[in-house]
């Protein structure tokens, strides 16, 4: 019943996709009102449709029926209700089943927000959307359906992956990251409508920032979370191992990143249309290659997800994809002419250059390095690896370069600058740079690159904040208004570039922390009986003793150690062992205990019953926290920065209202 | 039509996608051991319960099946029975050896007083043996001719089947 | 049982190797295959330091994409106990790398070597950022050049407004749309801030 009745809903969504694709190309070629009409319609069914498939598999899996297939290959009696719900993300079929539900709310969505919007590249925007509807729509009906009938339904099934199991964060890490993906099918749709129409008008520029950087909120939340998961659950003590499908989420995120960058250049200046499309068809098809890369078992990764047949669909489907992008690139990019010349060599706009020139080789570098042991296979026949110290030793510095140009930048002038503007650009934030660079040292700093990287990151901090704050600095000096007021009327008339800023600072404090943390790292192996103590960073920690429960599926042993300083205990910390009956190797939990300046990090290696003693690995790891906060930061920026200022929301309807003066286009926006 | 753009599209994505099609059907965690036509890795250990220790030096002249195995592996088990019964009938022709890897004496001897044991089991503490062969898990069989190259080197359970096909190839390397 | 034999595997580390003449076996192959020793015997913390170093460079055959560093499985924490035992006999990095290497193949290296085509790797990127690089440079020298003849009147300069007052207000309420400023004037020339 639920089977056939999820077949169902699933193959009209298939006639939806297909029938919204066709409806918004003709709508956009013969600007008929009717089509455009349902093409819209069409676009809402489609999310219905998907929405209730995806509530009807939630169903199946609450009610543990295990007549369905997916319900039955991850469901299990003895799980709780919480576990059986998320479990609708923890395998294939079940992911892609979710992810076409993320699709269809994205595309509603932009349908929705653009209703009245006369841009004549939205036709074609929704019909690219629900074209790429309509493979998922097929992903999910043929090679990965989950709602398979099973005959006769078996009694209990196995339950989802015991790693899934034991974190919270990984109930909201993959909904965060899928949306991350799977919501650049909006600015995609968007650019190859911009692309189709011949015009990249302010109508368009609009809805493709804003879905761009409602994207690119998600996807940073999505990997932000993924390394706190990693963090918080897999014991080795960090949070990125530049894993094949870390990198395949990281990708996507660089070039949005540079694209979010040039779009201000296509709305200021006019310039780069052509150059921003590619960026952002690119994030696209970088978003479809690394779910490629997650499911297609190609791949040696703690993450894919177990060998599937679904990758050579897939693989057509990013060929497809990528020729389709490259030869409306190549067809239509001569339309996309500048309104401007770049002039002047060291105004903001150069340094906009250099941040997507920096942005995209480590774009190319990253992929280079995923894919590198596939080309030597193929080439030389032998398997070899490129780990971490080839992606550390081409990152570094790259990132160190960004981090230093998120300073310089925004302290240089629109146009051009003369000599004695780039010397003050250039001096402006050293006050800044050589305070955390001292910082860095007092606290026993000696690495060369770190203390690079901390100059960069001051100097940087100090001309965001400078930046972000001198609109209101200046009214309070100038007006005596009270500075808290000063700060909310700047807010209230442009909230995006205070929100710019904001992310900024976000950005700045990961990298900072990132720096920090893998350099300052400390380590220490150890055999512990109990009352025994070691010592890592500034702290001790001291092994009480071991308490055991068991539970249903496992027995979970917990390892006692009590932290102190100095001689004074002012924690204790339980890092466990999970015996998992099913499995030989136990899995370990790591304890994380959060300082502002830093975790004690401890995992337990081993565990012996007789002699009591236990194997544990202890991390001092400086400023991790900092990363989740500064995420947190960034995503606040976003926000802001997409919320609508009065000023402009005010003047947005007025100009509705009088059908504005005709040099309303982008282009001509720029003086 | 952007040619320049056409090129440069086409030379980034078309290698891409031969090389993710070239990816397909190869098992991304299975590599082929490098050692297999080099001289094996020489080593002497120490049978279970003690004794004299047994170097593979010692048994060059009779081509040797080398065994890596453990107790508390499923696998080994089911190989366990068809080793001991290969190596009573080609005892002559071929010598079997088997390293313990990662395990307790008093296990290892419990287990062979149970399912028997008819060649020496050497233990391998530390895991150097296992290394120095590039073991990854047990069962890993090595299959060394008499001259001390390796001829072969099978992961997995063994079969009888596969057993003969193997110890056929080490006649003929003869 | 596992953790058991992992302890047992630790004692015997700390008393020494289980016998002599395996001892004597194994140093033989090992010159054999990786020569003598090529730098001086590590001790103390240095030796503790540099075998997470050199372990950082190999990857662990059994886990996915892990080091033996990192990695907690029975096979690394062997891997970085030898390699442990090897810098305080005073091999060098890239001989104890060399000989994983011998026994599991090339793919043990975390970093790959730089020779043949793996020069690719570390080629690309350089020639990606210079000629990136270079590109910028060139189109900002190009399009300075038209900048020149300013008295041919076709492009007006940022601050300038065309000469039609209908086109001019125009633009002033898009510069005053697109930036927040107040009747389309630049702060910048009435306040320090920029853009």
């Amino acid at each position: 019943m639920i089977s056939t009745l999820g077949k169902a809903l699933i193959l009209a969504s298939v006639v939806a996709a297909t029938a919204g694709a066709f409806g918004g190309i003709a709508a956009g070629r013969s600007g008929s009102a009717s089509a455009r009409r349902w093409t819209w319609r069409l676009a809402y069914l489609f999310a219905f449709l998907m929405l209730a498939a995806n509530a009807l598999m939630e169903y199946a899996l609450i009610a543990k029926d295990f007549s369905i297939s997916y319900a039955a290959q991850v469901g299990s009696r003895g799980v709780p209700g919480w576990v059986a719900a998320v479990s609708l993300w923890s395998s294939l079929d079940g992911s892609i089943l979710f992810w076409g539900a993320i699709l269809g709310l994205f595309i509603a969505l932009v349908a929705w927000f653009n209703r009245d919007n006369p841009a004549p590249s939205l036709p074609y925007a929704i019909g690219t959307m629900m074209a790429v509807g309509v493979f998922f729509a097929f992903l999910i009906a043929g090679p990965a359906d989950p709602f398979k009938p099973v005959f006769p339904a078996p009694p209990d099934g196995p339950g989802p992956n015991p790693l899934l199991q034991n974190h919270l964060l990984m109930v909201i890490h993959p909904p965060m990251l899928y949306a991350g993906y799977v919501g650049m099918v909006a600015p995609f749709g968007l650019a190859v409508g911009g692309l189709l129409a011949g015009s990249l008008g302010r109508d368009l520029l609009k809805p493709l920032r804003t879905w761009l950087l409602v994207t690119w909120g998600f996807l940073t939340v999505g990997i932000v979370l993924g390394g706190w998961w990693a963090y918080e659950v897999l014991g080795w003590g960090g949070y990125w191992a530049w894993d094949p499908v870390e990198n395949a989420s990281l990708l996507p995120w660089l070039t949005a990143t540079a694209a979010l960058h040039s779009l201000l250049l296509v709305e200021r200046r006019g310039i780069l249309k052509g150059w921003t499309l590619t960026l952002i068809l690119a994030t696209f098809l970088l978003t479809i290659l690394g779910t490629f890369m997650t499911r297609s078992g190609v791949f040696n990764s703690v993450h894919s997800f177990s060998q599937s047949d679904i990758g050579p669909t897939f693989l057509t489907f990013l060929a497809m994809a990528l020729l389709f992008s490259i030869g409306l690139l190549s067809a239509r990019i001569g339309v996309m002419k500048a309104d401007a010349d770049l002039h002047g060599g060291s105004s903001r706009e150069s340094a906009f250059l250099v941040n997507n020139l920096l942005l995209v080789t480590l774009t190319l570098t990253v992929l280079l390095g995923t894919v590198f042991p596939l080309v030597v296979e193929a080439v030389r026949g032998t398997r070899i690896s490129v780990g971490e110290p080839y992606f550390n030793r081409m990152a570094v510095p790259l990132g160190v370069a960004l981090t230093f140009l998120m300073g310089i930048g925004p302290a240089l002038p629109w146009g051009t600058a003369g000599l004695r503007e780039l010397g003050r650009a250039a001096i402006s934030g050293i006050p800044g740079a050589l305070v955390f660079a001292a910082v860095g040292l007092v606290n026993g700093s000696r690495n060369a690159w770190l203390l690079v990287a901390l100059a960069a990151g001051g100097f940087a901090v100090q001309v965001t904040l400078q930046q972000a704050l001198a609109p209101a600095f200046a009214r309070w000096r100038a007006g005596g208004e009270n500075p808290f007021k000063a700060l909310a009327s700047q807010l209230s008339q442009g909230s995006r570039r205070m929100g710019s800023y904001v992310i900024h600072l976000g950005v700045l404090i990961i990298l900072v922390a990132v720096a920090a943390s893998s350099t300052l790292r400390q380590s220490s192996e150890k055999t512990l009986r109990q009352g025994e103590s070691g010592t890592v960073g500034p702290y001790q920690f001291t092994f009480l003793g071991t308490s055991a429960v068991d539970e249903v599926n496992r027995r979970v042993e917990m390892v006692r150690f009590a932290l102190s300083k100095d001689g004074v205990v002012f924690a204790e910390a339980n890092p466990k062992m999970n015996h998992y009956f099913a499995m030989r190797e136990p899995v370990g939990t790591p304890e994380v205990y959060s300082l502002p300046s830093g975790d004690i990090y401890l995992s337990v290696m081993s565990v012996d019953q007789e002699s009591g003693v236990v194997g544990l690995r202890a991390f001092w790891n400086p400023m991790v926290s900092w990363i989740w906060g500064g995420a947190g930061i960034a995503v606040l920026g976003a926000m802001l920065a997409l919320w609508p200022s009065r000023r402009r929301s005010a003047a947005l309807a007025a100009e509705a209202k009088s059908a504005a003066a005709p040099a309303i286009a982008a282009g001509e926006a720029a003086p | 039509m952007n040619k320049t753009v056409l090129a440069i599209g086409l030379g980034i994505t078309v290698p891409l996608i031969v090389i993710l099609a070239l990816g397909f059907g190869k098992d991304p965690n299975r590599i082929d051991s490098p050692l297999v036509g080099r001289e094996a890795p020489p080593f002497e250990l120490t049978p279970v319960g003690g004794g004299s220790p047994i170097a593979l030096a010692s048994l060059k002249g009779k081509p040797v099946v080398l065994n890596f195995w453990a107790t508390w592996c499923v696998p080994c088990q089911t190989e366990h029975g068809m080793l001991q019964q290969a190596a009573k009938s080609m005892g002559n022709h071929i010598q079997f050896v088997g390293v313990v890897y990662d395990d307790e004496d008093a296990r290892i001897q419990d287990f062979l007083r149970r399912h028997g044991s008819g060649y020496p089991a050497l233990v391998d503490k530390g895991g150097k043996a296992a290394i120095a062969y590039g073991v990854y898990g047990v069962p890993e069989t090595f299959f060394i001719d008499p001259r001390g190259k390796i001829v072969a080197k099978y992961e997995g359970p063994l079969s009888a089947e596969i057993l003969t096909g193997y110890v056929q190839q080490l006649m003929e390397a003869k | 049982m596992r953790i058991a034999a992992a302890l047992l595997a630790l004692l015997s580390l700390a008393a020494g190797p289980a016998g002599a003449a395996e001892e004597e076996t194994l140093n033989q192959f090992l010159v054999q295959q990786v020569g003598a020793p090529a730098g001086r015997p590590l001790a103390g913390a240095e030796l503790e330091k540099r075998t997470s170093e050199v372990a950082s460079l190999v990857r662990c055959p059994v886990c996915q994409g892990s080091s033996i560093d990192e990695s907690p499985s029975t096979m690394a924490q062997n891997m970085k106990r030898q390699t442990h035992e090897l810098l305080a006999k005073g091999y060098g990095e890239e001989q104890i790398i060399r000989y994983f290497e011998l026994a599991y193949g090339e793919f043990i290296r975390e970093k790959p070597k730089s020779d043949g085509i793996n020069l690719m790797l570390w080629a690309l990127p350089v020639l990606v950022v210079l000629g990136g690089g270079l590109g910028i440079a060139l189109s900002l020298r190009s399009g300075k050049r038209p900048e020149a003849p300013a008295s041919a009147g076709k492009a007006p300069g940022r601050d300038e407004l065309p000469e039609s007052p209908e086109l001019a207000k125009a633009v002033l309420k898009v510069r005053e749309l697109a930036y927040g400023w107040p009747g389309g004037v630049s702060p910048k020339t009435s306040s320090p801030e920029r853009s």
